[in-house]
C-alpha cells in the first residue's frame, strides 16, 4: 500500500509540474517580452525558495548525522 | 522497497527532464521577444541561476550520500542470527524473539525449520515466491 502511495504521489507531482509548465508556455506566448519576463519571474520565485529550503534541510541532516557518527565512534 | 524507490526516482527524473525542457522553451520565447540589451541581462541572470541550481543539487546529492553512509554505519544490518529463546521461556518468550527479528526470506525458512524440526525448501514455503524475492 505504501509503495502505491509513493508511486501515486510521484506521478501526480510530475504530471502537475508538467501541466503547469505547459500552461505557462501558453501564457508567455500570448504576452509581450517584458510582460512574459515579469510573469515568469513572478511565478517561479517559490520554486527557488523551496529548492533552497530542501537543500538546507538535507545539509543540516547530513551534518547532524556526521556528528552522531563521530560521537558513536568515541 | 528498493525497487519502488528506484521506480519513483526514475519517474521523478523523467518528469523533471520534461518539465525542464518546457521551462527552457519559455525562456527562449521570452528572450526572443525582448530587446537585445534586456535579453542579454536576462541571459546573464539565467546563467547565474543555472549555476546556483547546480550547486544546490550537488549539495543535496552529497547530503543524501552522507545520510545513507551514516545511517548504514549507525544502524548496521545484523546478518548474524539472533539468539534463540531459552527453552523455558514459553510462548511469550518465543513471540518476543520473533518480533525482534529482521524478516527476510532466510529468516522465514529458519523459523519454519525451527517450528517443524525439518528443513524447508523454498518451494514448500507458505510465503509466495514473488513476496520472497521482494522481501530480500
Amino acid at each position: 500500500m505504501i509503495r502505491i502511495v509513493f508511486l501515486a504521489v510521484a506521478v501526480i507531482a510530475v504530471i502537475a509540474r508538467y501541466l503547469r509548465e505547459r500552461r505557462r508556455i501558453g501564457v508567455v506566448e500570448r504576452l509581450s517580452g517584458r510582460e512574459g519576463l515579469a510573469y515568469l519571474e513572478r511565478t517561479r520565485s517559490g520554486g527557488d525558495r523551496f529548492d533552497l529550503l530542501v537543500t538546507i534541510v538535507l545539509a543540516a541532516g547530513a551534518c547532524a548525522s556526521l556528528v552522531a557518527l563521530a560521537r558513536a565512534a568515541r | 522497497m528498493i525497487g519502488t524507490l528506484v521506480i519513483v526516482l526514475l519517474i521523478l527524473a523523467v518528469g523533471t527532464r520534461a518539465s525542464d525542457a518546457l521551462e527552457v522553451r519559455q525562456q527562449e520565447i521570452v528572450l526572443g521577444k525582448l530587446p537585445v540589451p534586456d535579453a542579454h541581462d536576462y541571459y546573464q541572470r539565467l546563467r547565474r541561476r543555472v549555476w546556483r541550481a547546480r550547486v544546490l543539487r550537488a549539495v543535496a546529492v552529497l547530503a543524501l550520500i552522507t545520510l545513507a553512509y551514516t545511517a548504514r554505519r549507525l544502524l548496521p544490518v545484523d546478518s548474524t542470527p539472533p539468539p534463540t529463546p531459552a527453552p523455558g521461556a514459553g510462548a511469550a518468550g518465543g513471540a518476543a524473539h520473533l518480533r525482534q527479528r529482521t524478516w527476510t526470506a532466510g529468516t522465514v525458512f529458519e523459523v519454519a525449520e525451527a517450528a517443524f524440526h525439518q528443513p524447508v525448501k523454498p518451494s514448500q514455503s507458505l510465503v509466495p515466491q514473488d513476496r520472497m524475492s521482494s522481501a530480500e
